[in-house]
C-alpha cells in the first residue's frame, strides 16, 4: 500500500515538474513580458475596454478566417459566394453574422475605450505614445472594417466603395497613386487588393501597432469576456446581417446609407462641398483633435472637471460624432423629389449645428471649471459596501448558475442537432453570460 | 572642422537612404494600369452603326468573361457623322452605373439617377455627375483606318473618376 502511495505521488510529482519546467523555459520567452492580472474582485468594466476590444479582434480573426475558406475574391465570385455562405454552407450564417456583429462591437468598444480614458485622463501619466496608437488603432479599425463590408459586392459595397475612390482621387499628391494601387485595372483587381488589405495587410498591421499600445500588465477578466461574447452572440442570432442586393451596373436609383461608423463622413458628404475638404481633410482634423490631446493639455491635475481643454474635446467630440451619425441616416423621405435632392444636407445649417456644438462645448468646459474650482472638492466616495448577502446563499446561486449553465448548453447542442441556428446560438451566448456570472458568484465568495 | 566622426556618421546614413531608392520604381508591381499594355484591339466597324448610333465595346478584351465583364472595361462608341465617331467609358462618374446614349435626348444618359453627358466631349451637363470635381467621361482613343475598322488604342483619364 504505501508503495502505491509511492508511486502515485512521483506521478503527481512529475506532472508538477514537467509544469514547473515549461514554465521556466516560457519565462524566457517574450509571454511573460507582459503580465497578465486576473482581478480578484468584482471590478468596473471600464479599466479593461482596451482588453475587451484586443478579445472581439480575435473573435474577428477566427471567423474572419473561416469565412476565407469560402469567400472567392473575384467580380463574379464575391456576392455570390457570400451568398452561399449564408445560405447553403451549415453554420456559414452563424459565423458570417458574429464576425459582422463583432466588427461593430469592436468600434463600439474602441470608441467608448477612447472615450473612457480620455475622460478619465489616463494619457497622462507616461502614456503619451500608448494614446497616440491607440487613435491610429481606433482609425484602422474603422478602415479595416469598410472595406470589410466592401467585399460583398452589394449595392451598399459599391455605394462605399465608389465614395471611397472618389475621395482618395480627391487628395492631392498621393491620392492618384494609392488609387491606382488600389483599383489596379478594374473591379477585378480591386476586389482581389482590398482583400489582401483586409485579411493580411490591415490585421497585420493593427497586431504590430499592439505591441506599442498594450500596457505591461493587462487586465483579463474571465467573467466579463464571457458576458461580451455571449450578448455578441445573442445579438448575431437576433439581428442576421441582410445579403443586400447584389450590384450590377445597370440597377436602378436606390437610397442606401453606408454603416454606421462612416456615417459621419457620409453626412459630410453631402453638403455637397468640395470632396477633399469634405471627406478627407475634416475627418483628418477630428481624428488629430484627439491625437494632440496629451501634448496640448500639460495641466498637473488628473481631475477632468479641472482641465477644460481635454473636457472640451471629450464632449464636443462625443457631441459632433453623435451628431453626424444620425444626421448620415436621415434622409428626405419625399418621394416627389429627385434621388440627389433628398440627399443633400444644406451646408449652413449642418455647419451651423457643429460651430454650435463647439461653442457650447468648449465653452460649458470652461465654465464649468472655473465654476466647480471654487466650490470645495466634495469628499471622496467612499467605497460602497460589499453587497449585503451571506457566502452561503451566494454558494447556492453559483451551485444554481452551474446548473443553469450544463442545461443551457445542452438546449444549444440540441439546438444545433435540430438544425435550428438561431435558438442554438442564444443558447450559446446565453451559455457564455452565465459562466461569466459564475467566475464573478466565485470571486464574491473568495474575496469575503 | 567637421571631425570624422560626424563625416563618417552622415556617409553611413547617407549610403543607407541610397540604398534604398532602387525600390521605388518596384512600386509599379502595384500600380498595373501605369505600365498596362493598351494594346491596339480592334473593337468594330464603323459600317455596322447607323449615324448616331452607338455600340458597345469591351476594351481592353482578354477572353477571359470574368474580366471582359468588367464595367472598368465597357465602353461606348457613338457615331457622329460620316467617317466620326466617339467613344467614352461607360462607367458614370457619380456612381458607376453604366451609361449609354439616347439618341431623342442627344445625351448620354446614366439609368441611375438620371445624369446626362454631352456626346461632342463626355462633359456633364446635369444631374449628379455634374457636381463631380472632373466633369466629363473618360475618353476610348480610337483610330479609323481605310476599311472603316476602328481599333481602341488607349484611355484617357481615370475611369469612374472622369479626367
Ligand atoms: S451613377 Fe450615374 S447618376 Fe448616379
Amino acid at each position: 500500500m504505501a508503495d502505491e502511495k509511492k508511486e502515485a505521488k512521483s506521478f503527481l510529482d512529475k506532472i508538477v515538474e514537467s509544469y514547473e519546467w515549461t514554465i521556466k523555459r516560457l519565462e524566457r520567452t517574450i509571454l511573460f513580458g507582459i503580465r497578465f492580472v486576473i482581478p480578484n474582485k468584482v471590478v468596473s468594466p471600464h479599466g479593461f475596454l482596451g482588453m475587451l476590444t484586443f478579445i472581439t479582434f480575435i473573435v474577428l480573426g477566427v471567423t474572419g478566417a473561416l469565412l476565407m475558406f469560402y469567400y472567392r475574391p473575384s467580380l463574379t465570385g464575391a456576392y455570390d459566394s457570400v451568398k452561399m455562405i449564408n445560405d447553403e454552407i451549415d453554420f456559414g450564417i452563424v459565423i458570417r453574422n458574429i464576425h459582422y456583429h463583432a466588427s461593430n462591437l469592436m468600434i463600439f468598444l474602441a470608441i467608448y475605450h477612447l472615450f473612457y480614458q480620455l475622460f478619465s485622463s489616463r494619457y497622462k501619466i507616461r502614456n503619451e505614445i500608448i494614446w497616440v496608437t491607440g487613435v491610429i488603432l481606433g482609425t484602422l479599425t474603422i478602415v479595416e472594417a469598410y472595406i470589410g463590408y466592401d467585399l460583398i459586392m452589394n449595392i451598399r459595397a459599391v455605394l462605399a466603395i465608389n465614395i471611397g475612390a472618389a475621395l482618395t482621387y480627391s487628395t492631392p499628391f498621393i491620392g492618384p497613386v494609392i488609387a491606382d494601387i488600389v483599383i489596379g485595372t478594374g473591379f477585378d483587381d480591386l476586389i482581389l487588393r482590398i482583400y489582401t488589405l483586409h485579411v493580411l495587410i490591415f490585421p497585420m498591421i493593427m497586431i504590430i501597432l499592439f505591441t506599442l499600445h498594450f500596457p505591461r500588465n493587462l487586465v483579463f477578466d474571465p467573467g466579463m469576456v464571457g458576458i461580451i461574447i455571449g450578448a455578441l452572440f445573442i445579438t448575431s442570432a437576433l439581428f442576421p446581417v441582410p445579403l443586400g442586393d447584389k450590384y450590377t451596373p445597370d440597377l436602378p436609383a436606390q437610397v442606401t446609407v453606408p454603416e454606421w461608423y462612416i456615417n459621419p463622413l457620409y453626412a459630410l458628404l453631402r453638403t455637397e462641398l468640395d470632396k477633399f475638404v469634405m471627406g478627407v481633410l475634416l475627418p483628418t482634423l477630428f481624428i488629430m483633435m484627439f491625437m494632440v490631446v496629451p501634448f496640448i493639455d500639460r495641466s498637473k491635475s488628473m481631475k477632468i472637471t479641472e482641465r477644460p481643454l481635454a473636457l472640451g474635446i471629450g464632449i464636443s467630440g462625443v457631441l459632433q460624432s453623435i451628431v453626424t451619425t444620425v444626421w448620415g441616416f436621415y434622409v428626405d423621405p419625399d418621394p416627389r423629389k429627385s434621388y440627389v435632392e433628398r440627399l443633400a444636407i444644406d451646408p449652413y445649417l449642418f455647419f451651423g449645428v457643429l460651430i454650435l456644438i463647439n461653442i457650447v462645448s468648449f465653452g460649458g468646459a470652461y465654465l464649468y471649471s472655473k465654476y466647480s474650482k471654487k466650490s470645495p472638492t466634495p469628499p471622496r466616495r467612499t467605497r460602497s459596501e460589499p453587497i449585503n448577502i451571506s457566502k452561503e446563499t451566494i454558494e447556492g446561486i453559483v451551485y444554481a448558475m452551474v446548473i443553469t449553465e450544463f442545461f443551457v448548453v445542452g438546449v444549444s447542442l440540441y439546438m444545433y442537432l435540430l438544425g435550428n441556428l438561431t435558438f442554438g446560438l442564444i443558447a450559446t451566448g446565453l451559455s457564455l453570460i452565465i459562466f461569466g456570472f459564475i467566475s464573478y458568484g466565485i470571486r464574491l465568495i473568495t474575496t469575503r | 572642422m567637421v571631425d570624422r566622426r560626424t563625416v563618417l556618421k552622415s556617409l553611413f546614413v547617407a549610403s543607407g537612404i541610397a540604398a534604398l531608392a532602387p525600390f521605388f520604381p518596384l512600386g509599379k508591381f502595384l500600380t498595373p494600369e501605369a505600365q498596362a499594355s493598351y494594346p491596339r484591339q480592334k473593337v468594330g466597324n464603323i459600317n455596322d452603326i447607323p449615324i448616331l448610333g452607338q455600340l458597345f465595346v469591351t476594351y481592353p478584351k482578354t477572353g477571359d468573361p470574368a474580366k471582359d465583364n468588367d464595367p472598368f472595361r465597357q465602353f461606348l462608341i457613338i457615331r457622329t457623322g460620316e467617317n466620326e465617331v466617339k467613344a467614352y467609358s461607360r462607367v458614370c462618374i457619380h456612381l458607376w452605373c453604366l451609361v449609354d446614349y439616347q439618341k431623342d435626348k442627344d445625351l448620354i444618359e446614366c439609368p441611375c439617377h438620371g445624369s446626362q453627358y454631352r456626346k461632342e466631349d463626355g462633359y456633364a451637363v446635369a444631374g449628379p455627375a455634374a457636381k463631380q470635381p472632373n466633369r466629363y467621361l473618360p475618353i476610348l482613343k480610337v483610330e479609323i483606318d481605310s476599311n472603316g475598322d476602328i481599333y481602341a488604342i488607349g484611355i484617357e483619364g481615370e475611369i469612374g473618376y472622369g479626367r
